[in-house]
């Protein structure tokens, strides 16, 4: 019985959480080769959707992330977002970190001028966005959903390798090899972390 | 010759199910601690707040003179440095910059510990300090480190390894999608999950 409820979770887990692992290995391909790919992809250019005016006005000791969230809001394009002041003060950059295509809004507080950018989809950044994605404590249920889910898969990650030693081990006959198997890439990997 | 070719087809199926079941099997073991590593940094990178963040603690390995060529004070510094760390047995990748005193600031960082190396060229001295990275340390080395951008052969090696490793998640998958299709029985509710899956990863696509 215990035997059947471990084959089994370990099978719909990875059912599952199949897009998460495809996900993690792509990217990770994707970063170690990135000359391959698309190696400057932080300055991919922006182009420009629209442009238009923000009615309200923002009080001298407003934060960047308070006139973040309230153009955000305003934009109906509310979620995780990056806002940077000018060292000069007179723009505000915000950046929605949307994964598959990025908006940026340049905001001039003189005039109340909006411009609205984007950057279009492109595997390999957006494969590196998701990558990095992490971490609770954002202000948004979509970005702590997500933390969640990538504790799952942390989780699903050791039980993976737990259920796996179990699995192997009631085959006596790859008990032998499989132990073989083991000890080296323990070996290996201790010989690596001692000497590089 | 009709009656026996499906009985060849049969045997060639169960020769692929058996290859296919031992590559699942067999790469499991041999990666172990690689995942676990992965899964563990993982953690790490998703509750930062759990595992600290102080600095980790310098122990000085030497304070000497170095005299066998002349010090530079401006430039390209790395031939010179390359020189200083191999005549005092520091070889090994690193980076360097110049500080605001004009010293030449050196920092090698190996999975377990890190080498700061200060060179002055006014007086000629050079010293070294050593920390040893705790758990949280040595699991975000492991996580970050990979491709090929590095000198050394077991940097190389280990960037191939982290390849290795991505292909074989992603035998992993095609493996374990094809022995859960072979058995019927669980046919049904591995869609389910397969579905639930992707309808969830392709909501929080565009929920984030």
């Amino acid at each position: 019985m215990f035997s059947k409820v471990v084959r089994q979770t370990h099978m719909y887990l990875g059912l599952l959480l199949t897009p998460w692992v495809l996900l993690y290995a792509l990217s990770t391909l994707a970063m170690t080769h990135r000359d391959a790919f698309h190696p400057n992809f932080y300055s991919t250019p922006w182009e420009k959707v629209s442009e238009q005016v923000f009615a309200a006005q923002f009080s001298a000791d407003a934060t960047p992330d308070f006139m973040g969230q309230e153009i955000l809001q305003t934009l109906h394009l509310e979620g995780n977002f990056r806002a940077t002041l000018s060292k000069d003060k007179k723009t505000l950059s915000v950046v929605r970190n949307d994964p598959v295509s990025p908006q940026r809004i340049t905001y001039t507080p003189a005039d109340g001028h909006l411009v609205i950018e984007k950057q279009n989809f492109a595997v390999q950044p957006f494969l590196e966005r998701m990558h990095r994605r992490r971490g609770f404590g954002a202000s948004f249920v979509a970005d702590n959903a997500w933390a969640v889910s990538v504790d799952i898969v942390v989780v699903a990650m050791i039980f993976w390798v737990l259920s796996g030693l179990w699995m192997w081990w009631e085959l006596k006959i790859t008990r032998a090899p499989g132990l073989a198997v083991a000890l080296g890439g323990i070996g290996l990997f201790i010989v690596l972390i001692l000497t590089s | 010759m009709t009656g026996t070719e499906p009985i060849v087809t049969h045997q060639r199926r169960i020769g692929f199910d058996k290859i296919n079941r031992r590559t699942h099997l067999y790469s499991g073991p041999f990666f172990i601690p690689w995942f676990l590593f992965y899964a563990l940094s993982s953690a790490v990178f998703n509750h930062p707040a759990w595992f600290g963040s102080g600095p980790v603690k310098m122990t000085p390995l030497f304070d000497r003179t170095y005299t066998a060529e002349p010090a530079i004070t401006q430039g390209d510094p790395r031939a010179f440095v390359q020189r200083l760390l191999k005549a005092n047995s520091l070889d090994g990748q690193f980076i360097v910059h110049w500080d605001d005193d004009q010293r030449l600031v050196v920092n090698q960082v190996r999975f377990l510990y890190n080498t700061a190396i200060t060179f002055d060229p006014a007086t000629r001295r050079v010293s070294a300090s050593r920390g040893w990275a705790n758990l949280r340390i040595l699991l975000g080395r492991v996580h970050t480190r990979g491709g090929y951008d590095t000198n050394g052969s077991l940097q190389i090696f280990w960037a191939v390894i982290v390849d290795v490793i991505q292909v074989t998640m992603m035998i992993w998958i095609a493996s374990g999608l094809y022995m859960w299709w072979n058995l019927k029985r669980f046919r049904g509710w591995g869609m389910v999950a397969l579905g639930s899956g992707f309808a969830l990863f392709v909501a929080f696509l565009f929920g984030l």
